[in-house]
């Protein structure tokens, strides 16, 4: 989970992710930063994110967006 | 049948009362027919294409779907230890099977929507350069486009994508998906629907409810007021100035884009309100193309109110894949050893933006003048996603406000600015005329002509100016109103109202329409632009 929001805070040092609950729906993060940081955690955590996951719902929290890496390297 | 004609309203009203008599299982057929019935109506011959998309997707789509189901029954049977097998290679086995298909119908039709765009476009240039005429060797072809092929093509594979990708299920009946392709009200000029967000609507049981006539008239009329008094008035100065701009100079074609600036606005978000009004009657809410654009700060906050449904599709369908394909994970990784890590983030963030822009320009009209309209606003995106921060941070060093509304309005005026300049790119009839055109905006300073009266020689006489600059002006408050608002409907405020108020509005807007519409074959031949894409 930290290594998730340091990765999350060197795309966007600007933005308190701990504190989001509409991360995606809000419009906080755009189609660039998504790309880096999916580019980013399909590297760190050995998976590889399928396009079809980039929805709000997985990506508006930090938690959700831990879930999804667990799920994935489940999967694997 | 053009959407702003008396016989789109009477086949609209037939189709309304037809729709909310019949027994409710039987609706989605009657939206078919009606489907069916305005586009061979239109295009007569041409519909073949439509109808070829139609069962292409749909066998395509059954065949991605006993694909998914093979695998899951060998994963199955693998788990169950009935037989020995390779997880991975079964999946890896089932994707390649699927991505057959995508590719089927991708070959198929966009190769049709490109062959049809860009055939004559290449094969006269190479007449015209190689054998002394534009029609002296390779024959082009005399069909022109099918009525809506880059909406419906779009549409047709996203559907075949979210499949693809497990997001929605195969739809059996090959009618059901022919409604999902051909509805009517989108077919002219979208908005590029989502399979998961309009098929429910399409397929389901509706109620009559006279609230959604109600706000699909208002919705309606609202639209036809963009197109008619605003986008078909200005229409008529881009008309005479841009293709004759050897004549013109200056702060002629200031004004003349600004026109342009509005015809574009109310053609297109007319057309769309117009769309969604005539769907909203049948109770099915369309997704919208815009959220108010020319309030936009920056190019890609503009890009993410304009169109909206295109840009998503071109997202979701072209970027992503491209930027987060294995070759551009092994480039990033590559970078990221060499000690290049900025270079990695954005590097394939920004190849997939070029190549995301140039599709969007092609996708506009086939020639290079729209291709290199999609460069400059794919490079003006890159530009504001690697400077941005820097810029604010530089303002905040320099203590410069960059929260007060003056330097919001500054913003606003900058990217309207910007976005006007790219499309005199294709505004104009190629693109050294564009060069001349910008020239003469930065260099002519002929600013009498708002003194002699020689502005209203650009095709608008006093008289029409005013009504445009008026009709301007209350698009301008009721969006300064939706934006302050928090985007607020003026339909939704309108319900609160008492009925001599909405009825005021109403008789107010078709009196508008009928006394300040444009009309005529001459104003009236082009139709709307985006139908010709």
């Amino acid at each position: 989970m930290d290594r998730l929001l340091e990765i999350l805070n060197d795309v966007r040092p600007d933005v308190d992710f701990e504190s989001q609950t509409a991360i995606i729906d809000d419009g906080i993060i755009d189609s660039f930063d998504i790309i880096s940081i999916v580019s980013e955690l399909d590297d760190e955590f050995d998976i590889s994110i399928p396009i079809h996951e980039l929805e709000p719902k997985n990506f508006n929290t930090v938690e959700a967006i831990w879930e999804l890496i667990q799920k994935l390297q489940e999967e694997d | 049948m053009g959407i702003t004609t008396l016989n789109f309203f009477v086949f609209l009203a037939i189709g309304v009362l037809l729709f909310y008599r019949i027994p409710k299982k039987m609706q989605w057929m009657s939206l078919l027919i009606l489907s069916i019935f305005f586009y061979v109506y239109a295009s007569r011959t041409m519909s073949i294409f439509i109808g070829i998309t139609c069962i292409s997707v749909y066998l395509l789509s059954l065949l991605i779907e006993r694909s998914d189901l093979r695998y899951k029954e060998e994963l199955r049977r693998i788990k169950a230890g009935e037989v020995e097998g390779d997880k991975k290679l079964i999946k890896k086995q089932n994707m390649n099977r699927k991505r057959l298909c995508i590719a089927a119908a991708a070959l198929i039709n966009v190769g049709m929507l490109v062959v049809l765009k860009f055939y004559n476009m290449i094969f006269a240039e190479i007449n015209a350069s190689f054998f002394g005429g534009s029609d002296r060797f390779f024959p082009l072809l005399s069909i022109g486009l099918p009525l809506g092929i880059s909406f419906y093509t779009f549409q047709a594979i996203g559907y075949l994508v979210d499949l693809y990708r497990g997001k929605v299920k195969a739809e059996h009946n090959f009618f059901k998906v022919s409604l999902f392709i051909t509805f009517f009200p989108q077919i002219l000029q979208g908005p590029i629907s989502r399979y998961d967000q309009l098929s429910p609507q399409l397929y389901g049981e509706h109620e009559f409810d006279f609230q959604n006539i109600s706000d699909g008239f208002y919705l309606m009329l609202w639209g036809i007021f963009k197109k008619m008094v605003i986008a078909d008035r200005a229409g008529m100065m881009c008309d005479l100035v841009f293709p004759n701009y050897l004549n013109y100079s200056g702060m002629q074609f200031w004004v003349a884009l600004a026109a342009y600036t509005m015809q574009m606005y109310g053609d297109f978000s007319g057309g769309i309100d117009i769309i969604r009004g005539a769907a909203k009657m049948f109770d099915i809410d369309m997704v919208d193309n815009f959220t108010r654009p020319y309030f936009s700060r920056d190019i890609p906050e503009f890009w993410r109110r304009w169109h909206i449904t295109l840009g998503t599709w071109f997202k979701d369908y072209l970027m992503y894949p491209v930027a987060l394909s294995g070759v551009a994970q092994n480039v990033t990784k590559s970078l990221r050893k060499k000690g290049k890590p900025h270079l990695a983030k954005v590097l394939p963030s920004y190849v997939a933006c070029i190549i995301l822009w140039m599709a969007n320009g092609a996708w506009h009209g086939a020639g290079t003048q729209y291709i290199l309209f999609g460069v400059y606003h794919g490079i003006l995106t890159i530009l504001s996603m690697e400077y941005h921060d820097r810029l604010v941070a530089l303002g905040d060093r320099l203590h410069f406000n960059q929260h007060c509304v003056t330097w919001r309005w500054f913003q606003v005026l900058r990217t309207m600015l910007l976005v006007a300049i790219g499309r005199v790119i294709y505004i104009t009839p190629n693109f050294h005329a564009a060069l001349v055109v910008l020239k003469s905006m930065v260099t002519v300073p002929n600013f009498w002509i708002f003194f002699d009266g020689s502005v209203f020689d650009l095709g608008l006489n006093s008289a029409n100016a005013l009504i445009l600059v008026v009709a301007c002006l209350i698009l301008f408050g009721v969006e300064l109103a939706q934006e302050l608002g928090g985007g607020m409907h003026i339909r939704v405020w309108m319900r609160s109202q008492n009925v001599l108020i909405r009825w005021i509005i109403a008789f107010g807007l078709i009196f508008t329409i009928l006394i300040f519409g444009i009309y005529g074959k001459g104003y009236d031949a082009a139709g709307f632009i985006y139908m010709q894409y």
